[in-house]
């Protein structure tokens, strides 16, 4: 039974609206689907080693672990570990996101062994240097944002949908960011970040794309383009593992001081 | 005079040599050539495939590669080596033209191959071009081959080109881990020395390597970080530590460590009340914020109203001072081989302390309570053996129970720390307490700017041994966010009574991926003949720290 209605409910998605939909209506429906198909991973936990490069093409690169898990009814926790450069490894950074309320957050330096709480207005501020901000990095809750549907666009010839989403956060660097989703795996392929002037800041790229579980579809490339200043950085994802058996007690403070 | 400056001078320059030596002698980034990586693969089939198919197109100069990310073998397909930046760009652009995307590497030390005369396997990875290869592969392909039947573990997951990555259980670091830094300090002083006996400018290195290993998934684990300091002029600031030797055992709710550890308590900048498990290793910087490890039994609840931490102390440490020729220290100097004690056991008193905390949304709270030998000594009048003056620190036995309280409200970060004690002088309180608010990517850049405002007070007021009873901090702490962590921090404690001004900077910045430089300085501004800090009174200086770390 399930077998026959999955298909049946995707198809149904490519059928033309019978009722009257507005753009927000169907931006959202479609935000939705996507995060429903990305619910129930449980946790994950993976490597990322970040390439930083400026203008001169000068790089730098940062290895880290990040782990997160999946709450229901608020946002995701994330741990993420430090290995290089080598005098911020053990570096740790625990987040608690949430969908409207501000994220709580707390960083923990090894060689004084203090934790120390963040607060969380830095969300447009960069991750390590780089030009990611924190607010790219943190779980897509859908409450996070209003939504637009805009069009339909082939990208790399892959159909996909462009949506337009607006920050309904405090604190964030951006007015708007367009996504093109692919329509098949409901996954961002591409997203344009206008900065709060709404001049184009940075283009994000997403590829690489593999899928674990049989389900979860996850980049293990991400590179980001600065167009104001030029600098960009790559993020590759290694090691994927889902469903790993990660409690709420891994992402506690003590689970934060004793991170390696 | 002269005569002994420029002497002096001399020896400054010939131990700046040594130490320059000695740092440039480490292993360091030797000014390696480029390369193109194209490709990073789990099976070392794969990286050799993209090896011979970029052969084909011309590419002649690539080979394979053993890169470790995140402690894992990965089998990467490098071009290169390129003596510079611009010619890697070059063949990179010349590799797009084919659909190989890649980026810029350093090429790595492998033995030089000649160009491409021969199939690699010369390179460190002998047994390559055996496996047959499963699929043709592109390295931005990504469409999704059919899957393999190859179900092993559950957590297995089909990479676009095929690849099957199946992962082992989450153990990271199982086979241990040696990181740590070697540093190389220089301190300048402003004015001649307070004191016969003390030096001008001085020099001095240090080295903590930490090693670490887990096993039992993770449930057990060993910590081993000695320190070692060496100085120049200062005997007393010549020493070694084992800052920590610890194991630790983690369950789902308790936690148990035993050895010696570091354990830090409280959430002010401006000092440390509430912090009170590890002793000062006063030696290394006024800041009080270097120390010493403390042999402990340390055990942990979890559990959903708190962590409980419960601690056994045994064994006491003596908080370090500077030797008669160290600066930056009281006058006369702290004569450490005639510690007293209130306790019979002396150092041998066995100290408790119970510590609660608990995160309630936007705040942090910590209740704690520490019976046993108090950590700062009252420093008394006496002599030394030929009858020179000096001081005599005296360790009383005291109770002090603490609170810390931190809030996370909008952008504004609300510090306290309370603690209340009771020793052979009664009971006194003292606090620190105030806020930071960070002002985030000032002047359209992506620097924070944030702005540090502490009250420090101790009801003791004059007659207490801190020079912090009635005092405020300011401070603004510049936080580039740059690839080089850049940041810059600037403050200054003013006494309310018009007993002096305490400035500090602190800057530092990466460089490369192992080098870190810091500069630190301090100026001791009014301080009035009869204050704590009078002995420091000429000892503004300006302290830069080259670390290279491992």
């Amino acid at each position: 039974m399930k077998k026959l209605l999955l298909p049946l409910f995707m198809l149904s998605l490519l059928v033309p609206e019978v009722f009257a939909q507005t753009p927000e209506e169907r931006g959202l429906e479609i935000v939705t689907e996507a995060d429903r198909r990305d619910t129930g991973f449980g946790d994950s936990q993976a490597g990322m080693v970040m390439i930083l490069r400026n203008r001169a093409g000068d790089e730098s690169t940062r290895e880290l672990r990040v782990s997160t898990l999946e709450m229901s009814g608020d946002g995701d926790r994330s741990l993420t570990i430090f290995d290089h450069p080598a005098d911020v490894s053990g570096t740790a950074f625990l987040s608690y996101t949430h969908a409207l309320d501000a994220d709580d957050q707390w960083l923990y330096l090894p060689a004084l062994k203090r934790v120390k709480r963040i607060t969380s207005k830095n969300k447009s501020g960069p991750f390590m240097g780089s030009e990611f901000a924190f607010e790219d990095l943190t779980s897509p809750e859908i409450q996070k944002y209003r939504y637009k549907y805009l069009r339909n666009e082939k990208l790399d010839g892959r159909n996909t949908y462009v949506i337009e989403r607006y920050p309904a956060y405090e604190n964030s660097g951006y007015t708007r960011l367009v996504t093109w989703l692919d329509q098949e795996r409901y996954q961002p392929l591409k997203v344009e970040f206008y900065d709060r002037k709404d001049a184009l800041l940075k283009t994000l790229m997403l590829d690489n794309y593999k899928q674990y579980l049989d389900r979860y579809w996850r980049a293990n490339r991400m590179t980001m383009v600065n167009h104001q200043t030029d600098k960009s950085t790559e993020l590759t994802w290694s090691d994927y593992r889902f469903k790993t058996g990660l409690t709420e007690r891994d992402f506690d403070q003590s689970s934060l001081m004793r991170a390696r | 005079m002269m005569r002994t400056e420029a002497r002096h001078a001399m020896t400054t320059s010939r131990y700046v040599l040594l130490l320059a030596l000695l740092i440039l002698a480490l292993p360091g980034d030797a000014a390696a050539d480029v390369g193109v990586q194209v490709g990073a693969y789990m099976r070392p089939g794969n990286a050799q495939q993209a090896v011979e198919k970029l052969r084909t197109t011309g590419f002649t100069n690539v080979t394979t590669a053993v890169k470790t990310v995140n402690g894992r073998s990965l089998h990467t397909a490098i071009v290169g080596p390129f003596e510079d930046r611009k010619k890697a760009e070059a063949a990179r652009l010349r590799l797009r033209t084919h659909g190989w995307s890649g980026f810029i590497t350093s090429f790595p030390n492998l033995p030089a191959e000649p160009d491409g005369a021969m199939p690699s396997s010369r390179g460190p990875i002998g047994a390559l071009e055996t496996a047959p290869l499963p699929t043709q592969h592109k390295p931005d392909d990504e469409t999704r081959t059919a899957a393999p039947v190859q179900t092993l573990s559950p957590h297995a997951a089909v990479d676009d080109d095929g690849d099957t990555a199946s992962h082992p259980a989450p153990a990271p670091h199982s086979t241990g881990k040696l990181t740590g830094y070697v540093s190389a300090e220089l301190r300048l002083f402003a004015n001649d020395p307070s004191s016969a006996g003390q030096h001008g400018d001085n020099l001095a290195w240090s080295m903590r390597p930490e090693y670490y290993r887990a096993w039992n998934d993770g449930g057990d684990s060993v910590i081993f970080t000695p320190f070692i300091r060496w100085d120049q002029h200062d005997g007393e600031r010549s020493h070694a530590d084992v800052n920590e030797l610890l194991w630790q055992h983690v369950a789902h709710d308790w936690e148990a460590r035993a050895g010696i550890g570091k354990v830090f308590w409280g959430v002010t900048e401006s000092q440390h009340l509430v912090d009170i498990i590890n002793q000062t290793d006063l030696v290394e910087n006024i800041d009080t914020e270097d120390k010493l490890g403390q042999p402990m039994i340390n055990m942990a609840l979890i559990r959903d109203l708190g962590n409980l931490n419960l601690f056994v102390l045994p064994g006491f440490r003596e908080r370090t001072f500077p030797g008669p020729e160290g600066r930056l220290r009281t006058i006369p100097y702290v004569d450490m081989t005639q510690a007293r004690y209130e306790s019979g056991a002396e150092d041998k008193h066995v100290d408790v302390a119970v510590r609660w905390t608990k995160i309630l949304g936007d705040w942090d709270i910590g209740l704690a309570h520490f019976s046993g030998t108090g950590r700062d000594p009252l420093l008394l009048p006496g002599m030394d053996g030929n009858g020179n003056p000096v001081l005599i620190p005296f360790y009383e036995q005291i109770d002090q129970t603490s609170l810390d309280l931190q809030a996370a409200l909008d952008a504004w970060l609300w510090k306290l720390e309370v603690i209340s004690r009771h020793g052979q002088n009664g009971r006194y309180t003292a606090f620190t307490g105030g806020l930071e608010y960070t002002f985030v990517g000032i002047l359209e850049t992506a620097a924070d700017l944030g702005i540090i405002a502490e009250y420090l007070y101790d009801d003791r007021k004059d007659s207490a041994p801190t020079p912090f009873e009635d005092d405020v901090m300011i401070g603004t702490r510049l936080t580039f966010n740059d690839a080089q962590s850049s940041e810059f921090l600037v403050g200054a404690v003013i006494d309310a009574d018009g007993d002096g001004v305490l400035y500090n900077l602190e800057a530092s910045r990466r460089i490369g991926n192992r080098w870190k430089l810091g500069a630190e300085a301090r100026i001791f501004s009014n301080i009035p003949l009869n204050s704590v800090l009078s002995g420091q009174r000429n000892d503004d200086y300006l302290q830069i720290e080259l670390a290279r770390y491992f």
